[in-house]
């Protein structure tokens, strides 16, 4: 039985069900209410985005499904690395800054964990290395410290260096 | 767009050359061409020039998102930088979660497992503890070392282990001593062997000692009470270890021996070695043997068979150490050879020590080694390079090393038992041990 998912901007887009259940958001909803046929209005996503993330569930529907209770805590989560994306993966989050943001907010509201740390990661990797005036740059950040913030910054820096 | 109250735009004149930028980062990173290349989208260069959006990401995300960002940096060095960006960036960059991950992720498999449990849910300064636990790992590279001594066996002492409140050490003087840490105090004699107390293993449960009265001896661990005498080599315990339910000992008859713990019986004789078994070590249902005959041999514990031989030293083996990958071997031909315990090939011979390597531990950082040279020497694992060489403290033959992330505990034939402090300036050292 195929889900219509409708956007914030009234697009429609009908999709398998396994697609969709990448989704906790969905998978639950559709596990609680049963399938009505109705389409599902996901008023916080638009149209554009939700293709792409459409287009992410589409591919990794045969993955298996984590377990929803697994609690990651920092030790056990702390093994992955922000570099290994698989190579479909990274083609596909090869995107402008701006979808990027929106399909890690779309990710999150949808819950599909996968896509949010890849999206994160994404993010991750861009300041991965940087200096704090390379970060600014690259963001477009205003330095909001003080003189005297600044200058406390940098003895804790310091102090950091000298242990 | 909902969104479009958060996002910052570079305007033009802002912007420095692509290339200026993309000069300055790493290179293994996938992202760096593409993320100055991104382009506006067609309703956005109403200007008719072409813009690059720049997003504050750890702005306009909600916050826990923005920690997860932060949180897949994993690098210190970044989240410093991060730390330094901004008012918002900073509260990011120094968020309890983000620097609970960063210390598992660096020194997570570098902590005793019990150690980890209880940190897991510990309440610390996570960035704190990280900077005192670099701090301990500056003092072992930079070889900031103190030497303390503990004395009162009247003669050599063969064999000692520590755990974090005490030493327990056996002696030629026929006693096995116990000595509180802190104060360095012995606390408690055992007498039961009559002869030199040449090796011991203890844990919650038991204490075993090996002697060269030919037996084994299995005390209580809490009453100190002798349990039973294994009895069935014929010339000295040289090395004695256990788990579960087993003992396994080695011997100069050549010989080594498993025995149940709970009724003294000898399950099994393993017959193979030509020379005295000066050696053992215990993983999982595998002993590693090292014997005066120059071989290392690999045994499975539960069918008795010699699963592997591993030649190369030129002169009889005195200590060999096994984590079920790599095994580590010390020779009276001075050198230490590291083995691919699954293949029996050798990986690295490490030379130095001037005389027999008498005793030796292992992680996968470290190689801590004593040696009749009176000295005890401490390699990088993986490169095999000398890091630094302990001597002055003992005046004669080391005959026992063990190690943790802040010290070096040795036993000689002076009598004394150093213990090598690395923790000079570093707090928290509970944490680390």
């Amino acid at each position: 039985m195929p889900v219509v998912l409708q956007a914030s901007d009234n697009q429609q887009f009908t999709i398998e069900k396994a697609v969709a259940e990448r989704s906790m958001l969905l998978k639950n909803m559709l596990e609680d209410v049963g399938e009505a046929g109705e389409p599902i209005p996901l008023p916080n996503v638009a149209g554009s985005i939700l293709k792409k993330v459409i287009e992410y569930c589409e591919h990794h529907k045969e993955d298996p499904v984590p377990s929803a209770e697994e609690d990651k805590d920092a030790f056990e989560s702390s093994r992955r690395k922000a570099d290994d994306i698989d190579e479909w993966d990274a083609q596909f989050i090869k995107v402008g800054n701006e979808e990027l943001f929106e399909i890690i907010l779309a990710a999150n509201y949808l819950d599909i964990k996968p896509l949010l740390d890849l999206g994160c990661k994404t993010v991750a990797n861009m300041i991965k290395g940087k200096t704090p005036e390379q970060i600014r740059e690259m963001f477009n950040i205003e330095n909001d410290f003080t003189p005297e913030e600044e200058d406390q910054i940098r003895r804790e820096n310091e102090w950091a260096a000298d242990a | 767009m909902f969104l479009r109250g958060w996002l910052r735009k570079g305007g033009p004149a802002e912007l420095p050359p692509l290339s200026k930028l993309d000069g300055e980062v790493a290179k293994d990173d996938p992202m760096d061409a593409e993320v100055d290349e991104r382009r506006l989208s067609a309703t956005d260069s109403a200007f008719g020039v072409e813009e690059i959006i720049r997003i504050d990401f750890l702005t306009a995300l909600p916050y826990e998102l923005a920690v997860n960002v932060v949180m897949e940096v994993n690098d210190f060095y970044t989240v410093e930088s991060i730390a330094m960006v901004s008012k918002r960036w900073r509260k990011l960059a120094t968020d309890k979660e983000v620097w609970k991950k960063l210390y598992f992720g660096q020194w997570g498999s570098r902590t005793p497992e019990s150690t980890l449990k209880k940190l897991r849910h510990a309440n610390r300064d996570w960035k704190r503890l990280h900077f005192q636990r670099q701090l301990l790992e500056r003092n072992w590279s930079k070889g900031i070392v103190t030497a303390k001594y503990l004395s009162g066996h009247h003669d050599a002492v063969y064999c000692i282990q520590f755990d974090h409140n005490q030493i327990i050490s056996g002696s030629r003087d026929r006693t096995i001593k116990f000595w509180d840490l802190e104060s360095r105090k012995c606390t408690q004699t055992l007498e039961g062997h009559k002869g030199s107390v040449l090796c011991l293993q203890y844990d919650l449960r038991y204490i075993v000692t090996g002697s060269s009265d030919t037996t084994i001896i299995i005390w209580d661990y809490e009453t100190k009470k002798k349990l039973r005498t294994l009895e069935g080599h014929t010339a000295p315990v040289l090395d004695v270890r256990f788990k579960d339910n087993i003992v396994v000992s080695c011997s100069k008859d050549c010989t080594i021996k498993i025995w149940d713990i709970s009724n003294g019986r000898l399950r099994r004789t393993l017959q193979g070695h030509h020379a005295a078994v000066n050696a053992i070590h215990l993983h999982q249902n595998y002993v590693a043997s090292a014997s005066g005959d120059c071989i290392i041999k690999l045994w499975d514990i539960d069918t008795g068979r010699c699963i592997r031989d591993f030649a190369g030293h030129a002169r009889g083996l005195a200590c060999v150490q096994f984590d079920g990958e790599y095994l580590v071997s010390g020779s009276n031909d001075k050198t230490i050879r590291i083995w691919n315990a699954r293949t029996g090939e050798c990986l690295r011979t490490l030379t130095g020590h001037e005389d027999l390597v008498r005793t030796l531990c292992f992680d996968r950082r470290r190689i801590v080694s004593g040696s009749y040279d009176q000295t005890i020497k401490v390699w990088d694992f993986r490169t095999g390079d000398p890091l630094m060489t302990l001597k002055g403290a003992h005046s004669s033959w080391v005959f026992h090393v063990q190690m943790d992330a802040a010290k070096i505990i040795s036993a000689s034939q002076d009598k004394k038992i150093v213990i090598w402090d690395f923790t000079n300036k570093v707090e928290n050292v509970m944490d680390f041990i």
